[in-house]
C-alpha cells in the first residue's frame, strides 16, 4: 500500500508541469491549422491553409480591417490615373523587413511583378499589366483597364511584398525561410505538427502584444474541440458542418464567432450533356426546396439565396427572387424535356460532409420529380480532375467561394465563356453572349451604379436559363478561448493576429 | 549467419520494386491530376499543362516508372509535389514520431501482455483468468481512435494531466501509445496464454516439476523460453502493423508521422512522396522481421543448429 502511495505521488509530481509555459503564458496563443503549410512562398500557393501564416508574416501594399475595409499597409498614399489604367503608391519609408533591410520600391516592383508572372497568383493579378519604379519613393502599377476590385486584389498575401535581394538569391530556400516585413518572424516549423512564430521588434506598426505564435495541424475536428476545450488550444476553426457549435457555445470559457460567408452553394450543371435541355434546369432550380435542404445539410446555420452573386457583394441584388418551388411544374417540365417516366442522372460531388449531406437532401428531393440521382463521391482532387477540369459531370453541388468581395470576382471567372472549355473556371461550360456583354461591362465600368444595374441583369440571365441554382450561404466561424481579445470570423478566413491581445 | 542475412536484403530489392510498381501504376489510373494539385485548384490548364510537361508527366508510362526507378537506384526517391522538397527529407522528418509512438506501443504491450498471459495460463480459469481474458476481448474490439478520443476527453480535458495533441515531450507519446498498444497488449495475452498452457502441458514440465524445481523456475526457464517463439513473432508483426498504420492515431492526437503523410500524399496525388514512404515503411518492415528472424536463433536452439554447422 505505502509503495503504490509512493508510485502514486512521484507519477502526480511527474505529471503535473505537464503543459508547457505557451499554453498558459498570456502573451502566446496557440491556434489550430487544419492542414500542412506547403510553402512560404507566397507566390507559389492558391491554398487557403498557406494564406493564413503569410498574412501574418508579409504585407502588402493595403490590408483589411475588422469592418471590412481597406486601408494602406506598405503604402501611404495612392492615386488612380483619369482612366483608372495606372495606380501610382508612395511606398511607406523606414519599413524593415525580417532580416533588418529597409523596404525599397525595387523591392515594391519586384513583388508585385512576381506576382504577375506566377500562374498561382493569376486570380488576383490576371488585370495587372507590369509595376515600374517611379523613384525611390514611388511605384506605378499599370493595368490591362480599370479595375475597380483591383485594391481587393493588392490586399491579397499573393501579393505580399518580399526582399528582392534574399528572393532573387535562392527562392526555394525562400519558400523554407520566409523574409516578409510582417508582425511575426518564423521561429520553428515542425513539418505536418506546428510552425512557431515569434513577434518582430522593429514592425513597423509596433511589436504585436501577442509575443509568440503557434499554429499546430490539427486534422481530427473532435480532437481540436477537446484541446480547446482543455486549454491547449487558445483559437481554432471548428468544425465546417458546425457539430462542435453548441458544444462550444456552452462552454463559459469559450466564444463561438460568426459572420456570413463569402460563398455561395449551388446545384451546378454540365451545359454539354443532358442538362444542355434548359427545361431540366429549371425543372431542378423549382424541385429544391431550400430550407429544407438547409435543414438537412447544416442544421439551419445558412441562408437560402436566389441570387447568382454571393449576397456579401455589394453589387449583389436585394430581394431578387428566383423561381418559385412547384413540383407540379417542375414534374410539368421534365415531361416537357421527354421525360416523363422520370431520368437517372449521376451527381458527383467532393466526398466531404458539406457537399454529400446536401447531396442526399437534393437527391430525396429530386426524387420527388422523377430524377433519380446517383450519388458519386470523390477525393477533392479527383473531383477537380475530372468534374472541374475535364467536365466530366452531369450535376454537382458545389461551393463556389470568393476572394475579393465584389461581384465580378463571383461571375467572370465562373461563367464567361472565355474562361470555359478548360481555360478558366468556367466548368459548367456556360457560352451565352448576352450574359458575356453584361459581364464585360460590368468589369469595366468604374460607375457602381451602372454595375448594380448590370449585375442584377446578370442574376435575371441566370435565373431565366437555370444557369445554375444558388441554393445558401453558410456562416465562417471561428473559436477562442473567452480572454482572447480582438478575434472576429472572416468571410473569407483572412486573420490578422497582430490585432489580438489578452 | 552473415550469408543468411544478406540473402534477406537482397530479397527486399524486388519486393521494394513490386511495391514501387503496383503504387506507381494505382497513382496513375486514379483520377486526378498532380500539376493541378501543385498549382490550385483553380489554376488555368494551359498552367496545368506547361507544369505536366517541366514534370513529365505527359511521357508514357514505362518510361516514367522506369525515370523513376533509375532514380531510386541511385538514392533520389523524388521531390514532393506538394511541398517540393526531396520526399527523403520529409520521411526522416516524420519518421521519429511514428517510430517513438510504436517503440512506445510495442513496451506497453510487451510489459503487460507476457506477464498478464502468464499468469492467465498458469492460473487457468481462475479469476483472474477470466478478468485478463475479457479485457483483452474488450481491447481487440475497441477501435483504437475512440480510445485515444476518450483517453483526450479524460487525461486531457478532466483531468489536465497529459496534452492532448503534438509529440513536443515524452508525455505526448503516451496516450497514443497506449492507445496502440490495446489491441496489440490483446493479442499477446492471448497468445502467451495459450502457447504457455500447451508447453506447461508437456512431458518435461512435469519432470521438471518432479524433480522438485521451484515454480518460479519451471515457470520462467522451463516453460516460458519454450513459449516465447510465436510470441516474438507476433510482437514482430504488432511492430511492423504500427509503423504502417498508426495514422488514425497520429490524427486524432496530431501529430505528424508516416501514417499523415502517406494519406496527405494520396490526397494531393503526390506520387514520389507515397511511393518512397510506402517503401521505406515495407524496408523497415523487412528489416524488423529480419531482427526477428535472427531473435529466433537465440531464443530456439533447434534454429540454431540450422545455421551453426557442428
Amino acid at each position: 500500500m505505502k509503495k503504490t502511495l509512493v508510485l502514486c505521488a512521484v507519477l502526480m509530481v511527474i505529471m503535473s508541469p505537464v503543459f508547457s509555459v505557451e499554453a498558459f503564458a498570456k502573451d502566446s496563443i496557440t491556434m489550430r491549422n487544419v492542414a500542412d503549410q506547403k510553402t512560404f512562398d507566397p507566390f507559389r500557393t492558391t491554398d487557403l491553409n498557406d494564406w493564413k501564416q503569410h498574412y501574418q508574416i508579409f504585407d502588402s501594399l493595403f490590408r483589411e480591417e475588422p469592418d471590412g475595409s481597406f486601408v494602406p499597409a506598405l503604402c501611404t498614399e495612392y492615386k488612380f490615373s483619369e482612366d483608372g489604367n495606372e495606380m501610382t503608391f508612395t511606398i511607406r519609408e523606414g519599413v524593415k523587413f525580417h532580416n533588418g533591410d529597409v523596404m525599397t520600391a525595387d523591392d515594391v516592383v519586384f513583388s508585385l511583378n512576381t506576382s504577375i508572372g506566377s500562374p498561382f497568383t493569376s486570380k488576383f493579378t490576371s488585370v495587372m499589366k507590369e509595376a515600374v519604379k517611379v523613384d525611390e519613393k514611388t511605384v506605378k502599377l499599370t493595368l490591362k483597364h480599370a479595375y475597380i476590385p483591383i485594391i481587393g486584389c493588392l490586399v491579397s498575401s499573393s501579393t505580399s511584398i518580399v526582399p528582392k535581394k534574399v528572393y532573387e538569391a535562392d527562392p526555394a530556400k525562400f519558400a523554407q525561410n520566409p523574409v516578409g516585413t510582417g508582425p511575426y518572424v518564423l521561429k520553428e516549423v515542425k513539418s505536418g505538427e506546428k510552425i512557431v512564430m515569434e513577434a518582430f521588434p522593429d514592425y513597423f506598426r509596433g511589436i504585436a502584444p501577442i509575443k509568440t505564435m503557434v499554429v499546430r495541424v490539427i486534422k481530427d475536428d473532435n480532437s481540436a474541440l477537446m484541446s480547446l476545450e482543455s486549454g491547449e488550444l487558445d483559437m481554432m476553426q471548428p468544425a465546417q458542418d458546425y457539430s462542435d457549435r453548441d458544444a462550444i457555445m456552452g462552454n463559459p470559457e469559450l466564444k463561438y464567432y460568426e459572420a456570413p460567408q463569402a460563398c455561395t452553394f449551388l446545384v451546378a450543371f454540365n451545359q454539354k450533356g443532358i442538362f444542355a435541355d434548359k427545361r431540366l434546369r429549371e425543372a431542378v432550380a423549382r424541385a429544391i426546396d431550400k430550407e429544407d435542404l438547409i435543414l438537412g445539410a447544416v442544421n439551419g446555420m445558412a441562408e437560402p439565396t436566389d441570387e447568382g452573386i454571393t449576397p456579401l457583394c455589394p453589387q449583389a441584388p436585394k430581394d431578387f427572387r428566383g423561381f418559385e418551388y412547384n413540383l407540379e411544374k417542375a414534374k410539368e417540365l421534365m415531361s416537357q424535356a421527354g421525360y416523363p417516366n422520370g431520368l437517372n442522372v449521376t451527381m458527383r460531388v467532393i466526398g466531404a460532409a458539406n457537399y454529400t449531406k446536401p447531396a442526399e437532401v437534393l437527391q430525396a428531393q429530386l426524387r420527388k420529380i422523377g430524377m433519380n440521382i446517383k450519388i458519386e463521391p470523390m477525393e477533392r482532387a479527383s473531383w477537380f480532375d475530372l468534374a472541374f477540369a475535364k467536365g466530366q459531370f452531369d450535376i454537382t453541388f458545389y461551393a463556389h467561394a470568393i476572394s475579393v468581395v465584389d461581384a465580378d470576382f463571383c461571375t467572370y471567372p465562373f461563367l464567361h465563356s472565355s474562361e470555359a472549355d478548360g481555360k478558366g473556371n468556367n466548368y459548367m461550360g456556360i457560352k451565352n453572349p448576352e450574359l458575356d456583354s453584361f459581364l464585360e461591362k460590368a468589369r469595366l465600368s468604374l460607375d457602381e451604379g451602372k454595375r448594380r444595374e448590370y449585375y442584377l441583369k446578370v442574376c435575371e440571365i441566370i435565373r431565366d436559363e437555370s444557369l445554375f441554382v444558388p441554393c445558401y450561404t453558410g456562416k465562417r466561424t471561428m473559436a477562442a478561448v473567452s480572454g482572447l481579445k480582438g478575434v472576429y470570423a472572416d468571410p473569407m478566413m483572412r486573420y490578422y493576429t497582430f490585432n489580438y491581445s489578452w | 549467419m552473415l550469408k543468411y542475412i544478406g540473402k534477406r536484403f537482397l530479397m527486399m530489392i524486388p519486393v521494394l520494386l513490386g511495391i514501387s510498381f503496383i503504387l506507381f501504376t494505382i497513382m496513375d489510373l486514379t483520377p486526378g491530376d498532380p500539376a493541378r494539385a501543385m498549382l490550385g485548384e483553380y489554376a488555368p490548364q494551359q498552367e496545368v499543362d506547361k507544369l505536366r510537361d517541366e514534370l513529365g508527366l505527359n511521357d508514357n508510362f514505362f518510361i516514367r516508372y522506369g525515370r523513376y526507378v533509375l532514380n531510386a537506384l541511385q538514392g533520389d526517391l523524388g521531390t514532393s509535389y506538394r511541398t517540393n522538397t526531396p520526399a527523403i527529407e520529409e520521411i526522416k522528418a516524420r519518421f521519429p514520431a511514428t517510430l517513438k509512438i510504436a517503440l512506445l506501443a510495442v513496451l506497453i504491450a510487451i510489459a503487460i501482455g507476457i506477464p498478464v498471459g502468464i499468469v492467465s495460463a498458469v492460473k487457468q480459469y481462475s479469476f483472474t483468468d477470466i478478468a485478463s481474458m475479457m479485457s483483452a476481448l474488450l481491447f481487440t474490439s475497441v477501435p483504437p481512435f475512440w480510445l485515444g478520443l476518450m483517453m483526450i476527453l479524460l487525461f486531457s480535458v478532466q483531468l489536465r494531466i497529459l496534452p492532448a495533441v503534438g509529440s513536443d515531450t515524452w508525455k505526448h507519446f503516451l496516450m497514443p501509445a497506449a492507445a496502440m498498444a490495446a489491441a496489440q497488449m490483446a493479442t499477446l495475452i492471448r497468445m502467451t496464454r495459450s502457447t504457455m498452457l500447451e508447453v506447461i502441458r508437456q512431458d518435461y514440465i512435469r519432470t521438471a516439476k518432479s524433480k522438485g524445481a521451484p515454480p518460479r523456475r519451471v515457470i520462467f526457464r522451463h516453460s516460458l523460453q519454450n513459449a516465447l517463439l510465436p510470441v516474438v513473432t507476433a510482437v514482430g508483426i504488432s511492430f511492423s502493423n504500427l509503423l504502417g498504420g498508426a495514422l488514425i492515431i497520429e490524427n486524432v492526437f496530431g501529430i505528424s508521422g508516416l501514417g499523415t503523410l502517406m494519406v496527405d500524399s494520396v490526397k494531393g496525388k503526390d506520387s514520389p512522396m507515397l511511393i518512397a514512404s510506402v517503401m521505406f515503411a515495407a524496408f523497415v518492415g523487412g528489416l524488423v522481421n529480419l531482427l526477428v528472424d535472427v531473435m529466433y536463433i537465440y531464443i530456439d536452439p533447434r534454429v540454431k543448429s540450422l545455421y551453426v554447422k557442428g
